[in-house]
């Protein structure tokens, strides 16, 4: 049940496309948006804590002076007592308590339109610090992989292509990843297809026993299974490395749906940009020519 | 954090960051970090609200709502590391106002035009759920939250516990309610 659960919701509820992403990212300046809350209060951004004193202050004060200041007014605004003959056993209390009461529960403050600040933060999730890469590999007899595993034609895009890559700066990323990992001409997450037309992705990710995706997420972490999909059956080599240096880990082989018979699990450790690259088997088959996915480490 | 982060690398001075290196650096006001946190947030928030209101419009408008918000308080992000939980409490927050603000809209549409029309002819309200999301009108917020969080984003039950604020005891008997009522609804086979 679950797996149809799951899968039913995925199926209905598609996540945004890149489009939305953009159109959405372009409406709002951060830097912008961020000093506003600067400028409104002509000073760096209001403590959490002060927020509830505010309110706190001003309902004490609205309290006490509505509870000092109005039933002498009331009493003031009250006819003159009646005479004597009107008979005064009879007579109701010249000072009605109804309006008080009434008046009483009028010192609510106002929250202002952003009432959630008030509501209590959501319990916070255990971060933890990045750790050393570590990631190991065991071959599948045949991965048994739900739905998803139909191979991608090269070249060919769907929406596992979906935010593959960076749309703005993408120069800015390649050279970041020249750094950190050496790598040389470009970078690719998810899904990358050579020059040759040999496609290589992720096809799926296993947290906890739940797949994850797609969207497959670019931020794994320790204990993720992941499981990778050709474009062609047959042996592939298969590199990976990090902090520049690519180790090739063996050939592999792909079914005829293209699934790759090996899972890699990220292991206690495992931190930063993970890099694996696969190319099909040939006298000329080479660790940085190869099809590059890279994985980030959470 | 979990999946709904897009395949987005967050770049801080040309180096990879974790989304808590960047509101650090953000609320020291480095610019660049504040634009990347920009990218992962856009990403993040869309997502929820995509996967949770409908119209398309509407899920946009929310999403905008809430990173405007998001963007006006980074200040009040206690612990970086926990920066999209925070995130998301903002979220749920306004979420919880839309769906006040259109449930009294339909309710006012409702009164207004079809309140008084008495069923002559006995028409029944649709019991048979064929759409996901008619489905899911049919949970309860907290429930509908639970189911999506575990079912849609990819959370763990226990993070998305945390993330709504509750005991994990409570959280488990949530889901296994929603996961019940969704599944008969939906006519799928019984929980294991």
């Amino acid at each position: 049940m679950n797996d149809e659960l799951r899968k039913a919701l995925y199926e209905a509820l598609p996540g945004p496309s890149e489009d939305e992403v953009r159109a959405l990212r372009e409406a709002i300046d951060p830097v912008k948006e961020a000093g506003e809350e600067c400028s409104e209060a002509g000073m760096p951004a209001r403590r959490e804590w002060r927020r509830p004193v505010a309110v706190g202050v001003v309902g004490l004060a609205a309290g006490l002076l509505i509870g000092l200041l109005l039933p002498r007014l009331l009493v003031d605004d009250q006819p003159a007592a009646p005479s004597p003959a009107v008979g005064l056993a009879s007579s109701p209390d010249p000072r009605p308590e109804a309006p008080m009461k009434e008046l009483e529960k009028e010192p609510q403050v106002n929250s202002g339109d952003d009432e959630d600040d008030l509501k209590p933060e959501p319990r916070q999730v255990a971060g933890g610090k990045p750790r050393p890469l570590v990631v190991s590999s065991q071959a599948l007899p045949q991965p048994d992989l739900p739905q998803e595993s139909e191979p991608v034609p090269p070249g060919g895009s769907d929406e596992r292509d979906e935010g593959a890559w960076l749309d703005d700066g993408q120069d800015a990323v390649a050279d970041a990843l020249e750094d950190e990992i050496g790598f040389q001409d470009r970078v690719a997450f998810a899904d990358d297809t050579t020059p040759d037309g040999f496609n290589f992705q992720v096809s799926a990710v296993i947290r906890e026993g739940r797949r994850l995706g797609p969207p497959y997420p670019a931020f794994v972490r320790v204990g993720d299974e992941i499981y990778f999909l050709a474009s062609q059956a047959g042996p592939i080599l298969l590199c990976a490395g990090q902090g520049g240096e690519l180790k090739p880990l063996g050939e592999v082989e792909a079914d005829q749906n293209g699934n790759v018979g090996t899972v890699f699990v990220i292991e206690e450790g495992a931190e930063g940009p993970l890099v694996f690259t696969a190319s099909p088997v040939s006298p000329d088959a080479a660790c940085s020519t190869g099809a590059k996915i890279v994985l980030v480490v959470e | 954090m979990p999946p709904p982060s897009g395949p987005r690398l967050l770049l801080l001075d040309r180096k990879l960051a974790s989304p808590a290196e960047l509101v650090e650096e953000a609320r020291r006001g480095n610019e660049v970090a504040l634009r990347a946190l920009g990218d992962h947030w856009t990403y993040r928030v869309l997502y929820w609200a995509r996967t949770r209101v409908r119209p398309e419009e509407d899920a946009l408008d929310l999403a905008q709502d809430v990173l405007v918000v998001a963007f006006r308080n980074i200040e009040q992000i206690r612990d970086p590391a926990c920066a999209d939980a925070w995130l998301y409490g903002k979220f749920r927050g306004k979420l919880s106002d839309y769906r006040k603000t259109k449930r009294k809209r339909s309710e006012l549409m409702s009164d207004a035009l079809l309140g008084w029309v008495p069923n002559w002819w006995g028409a029944k309200k649709t019991t048979e759920h064929s759409d996901v999301w008619d489905v899911l009108e049919t949970l309860a917020d907290d429930e509908r939250e639970a189911l999506l969080l575990v079912y849609r984003d990819g959370y763990s039950q226990v993070e998305a516990a945390d993330m709504m604020g509750i005991r994990r005891s409570s959280f488990q008997r949530l889901l296994a309610r929603a996961e019940a009522r969704s599944a008969a609804n939906l006519g799928l086979s019984e929980a294991k």
